[in-house]
């Protein structure tokens, strides 16, 4: 251990010896390790969004289509489904969407159903009363606003003003971001929906293995309806991201090729300096793995450290800074929503991860470098050379 | 009856060649020689004849077409690789002709070099380095870098370092070439000193001393026990 310890102690000092190139190499390890982490994390987080939003939607949703586009549905219209034995409830839902023009995005306009995928309420609590509404943290944070304020809502029938009951919070920014709650009839005054009318029909099953049957049964009672699965958009979902992630790869292979060729040429290119070391070493006493542990070292502490930077840099660009432009390329957020924030994520296995793509490809391509510079011709040193 | 004390460094028989395109040209043919505690002998000859190559061959980093080279009694020749290199780390010091110093170290990170494998210097070590310092009269220099230093100064850190692990046998390839009048005396006057005293004062300890050169200045010097002519690869 203590040789160990003296010989990455000389290996940093030896970083620090040779700034420019330690520097030059690191800034280029930096970037890629950024990038990575970047993407890694994004997409991971984006993840944990959509895997938190799935648990709490209904195994099915029932729209009515007219002409191709949906349609009011009314709320009994799958009402001799309730007695089938895989269905546990059907819930009609009154929601959709309110433009805001102060913010430039939409308002997701929800009444409340007690639906049980509804985020925790940060501060205060559910509208129970007309004229007030719970309103998302985003949309909370953006206009300013905190429970006992009020806000004037753009309605079917003109503004409406509302008091603020409550804010949500939660893990998800997708489900909460967005959203405000209100009471039934306020969600149908300000969408201009007609009563008994609805949104769509969630349905929830006792046997979510059912879903194939029970839909095949809807589309008999109701021809022309649009039926979605929640393992649809489970695999929607995931094939979204898996495609983005999947794009963000395709750009940085070439990136971290051309990073690793680079780094090759450096670590080769420098030989002679190294080999110069290496004799210098041999000639006092040092063994060849000695020579080659050191520079192993010297590798692992320049990516390691590299790692560590960009790894920092990628959680505080993501989740402080919320990813400008990369956000942009790989969320695919509509610019109609308000602000959309990242969840904080860095787990173990992530790092694990991030640490074996970045640092132990730069110190197996350094291994050889290594080798030959701990390889040298003492002699040849001792006869003169530099 | 006792066995006889086996001599410091002993060569026999040592040949060497090297292959140059298609013909092979021959260094070394079949040196023999000895060195005990507390010699002090300079190898002479031109250059090219050879003398550098012995001196790596007898400091074990280039191994002989064939000859044996024996350090008390170990022959180096038949050690693995690992061995040779403890042997060589425990037994021998290395001045180089360029000296082979770091220049952007200091002068005590250069002198220190040779501890860093075996976990770095511990207090005995530093000691020892101290007195090294002083002994060498670069203690006022021990954080400068070496690029920073005259020749004579860079010689005496070369030696210090070779010093450094307490060898017992110090073997130097033209130590005073680049140095002039005065410093090349101080050099002289240093390896004398060293070959009568060690770090612990006991005789049976003193370090024996093999420097290649062709100095008249070390040549006909009272210092030198011996002096052994190397020409075209044979001791005459």
């Amino acid at each position: 251990m203590k040789r160990f310890l003296s010989l990455l102690a000389f290996a940093l000092a030896s970083l620090i010896r040779r700034k420019r190139r330690s520097l030059s190499l690191g800034f280029g390890l930096l970037l890629i390790a950024f990038l990575l982490s970047a993407a890694l994390l994004l997409h991971d987080s984006i993840r944990a969004e959509y895997e938190r939003l799935i648990p709490g939607m209904a195994e099915l949703s029932v729209h009515q289509l007219r002409g191709g586009r949906p349609e009011r549905i009314a709320g009994d219209a799958l009402k001799e489904l309730e007695s089938h034995p895989g269905v546990r409830s059907i819930t009609p839902r009154v929601w959709g969407y309110l433009y805001l023009p102060p913010l430039s995005a939409n308002l997701t306009v929800m009444a409340k159903n007690g639906d049980p995928a509804l985020p925790t309420i940060l501060d205060g609590t559910l509208p129970d009363n007309e004229g007030e509404l719970t309103i998302g943290d985003r949309i909370a944070h953006s206009l300013g606003l905190r429970p006992g304020d009020s806000i004037a809502l753009p309605g079917a029938a003109g503004f409406q003003l509302f008091t603020v009951r409550g804010v949500f919070t939660s893990d998800s920014s997708l489900l909460a971001g967005d959203l405000a709650l209100f009471t039934e009839k306020d969600a149908r005054s300000l969408l201009g929906y007609d009563d008994e009318l609805y949104t769509d029909l969630a349905i929830a099953l006792s046997a979510p293995s059912e879903a194939n049957a029970i839909a095949a049964r809807i589309e008999k009672l109701l021809p022309g309806a649009r039926i979605v699965e929640r393992s649809a958009i489970e695999r929607a979902y995931a094939l979204s991201f898996g495609q983005r992630a999947g794009f963000l790869a395709a750009l940085l292979l070439p990136i971290l090729g051309s990073f690793l060729l680079i780094a090759w040429d450096r670590l080769s290119g420098s030989s002679d300096e190294e080999r110069y070391e290496a004799g210098v070493l041999l000639i006092s006493g040092w063994e060849f793995r000695d020579i080659l542990t050191f520079r192993i070292l010297e590798s692992s502490a320049l990516s390691g450290i590299a790692a560590a930077l960009g790894i920092s840099l990628a959680y505080l660009y993501l989740f402080i800074f919320d990813a400008p432009l990369l956000a942009d390329l790989l969320l695919g957020w509509s610019s109609l929503h308000p602000t959309f924030k990242l969840t904080p994520m860095l787990h173990g296995s992530q790092l694990l991860m991030l640490v074996a793509i970045l640092v132990l490809p730069f110190t197996a391509i350094s291994i050889l470098p290594a080798f030959r510079s701990a390889n040298v011709d003492a002699d040849a040193l001792l006869r003169g050379g530099r | 009856m006792t066995a006889e004390k086996p001599k410091l460094l002993e060569a026999e028989g040592i040949k060497q060649s090297f292959v140059d395109g298609a013909k092979t040209v021959e260094i070394l043919h079949g040196i023999s020689l000895a060195l005990d505690r507390g010699e002090l002998v300079a190898l002479a000859g031109p250059s090219g004849s050879g003398k550098s190559t012995l001196l790596a061959i007898l400091g074990g980093l280039l191994l002989p077409r064939s000859g044996t080279v024996r350090i008390d009694g170990v022959d180096m020749i038949t050690l693995r690789a690992h061995h040779l290199s403890r042997l060589r780390r425990e037994k021998i010091g290395f001045v180089i002709q360029g000296l082979g110093l770091l220049p952007a170290m200091t002068v005590l990170d250069n002198i220190a070099l040779p501890l860093i494998p075996s976990g770095g210097a511990e207090r005995a070590d530093l000691e020892r380095l101290n007195t090294l310092l002083e002994r060498l009269e670069i203690s006022k220099l021990a954080s400068t870098r070496i690029d920073k230093l005259s020749g004579g100064e860079r010689q005496r850190v070369a030696i210090a370092r070779a010093l450094v692990l307490d060898p017992a046998l110090l073997l130097l390839d033209e130590p005073t070439a680049s140095l002039d009048k005065a410093n090349a005396e101080r050099v002289l006057a240093l390896l004398t000193e060293l070959r009568q005293s060690t770090s612990n004062g006991q005789s049976e300890n003193r370090p024996g001393i093999l420097m290649a050169t062709h100095d008249p200045r070390i040549l006909n010097s009272d210092a030198v026990d011996r002096v052994l002519e190397l020409r075209e690869g044979r001791l005459v």
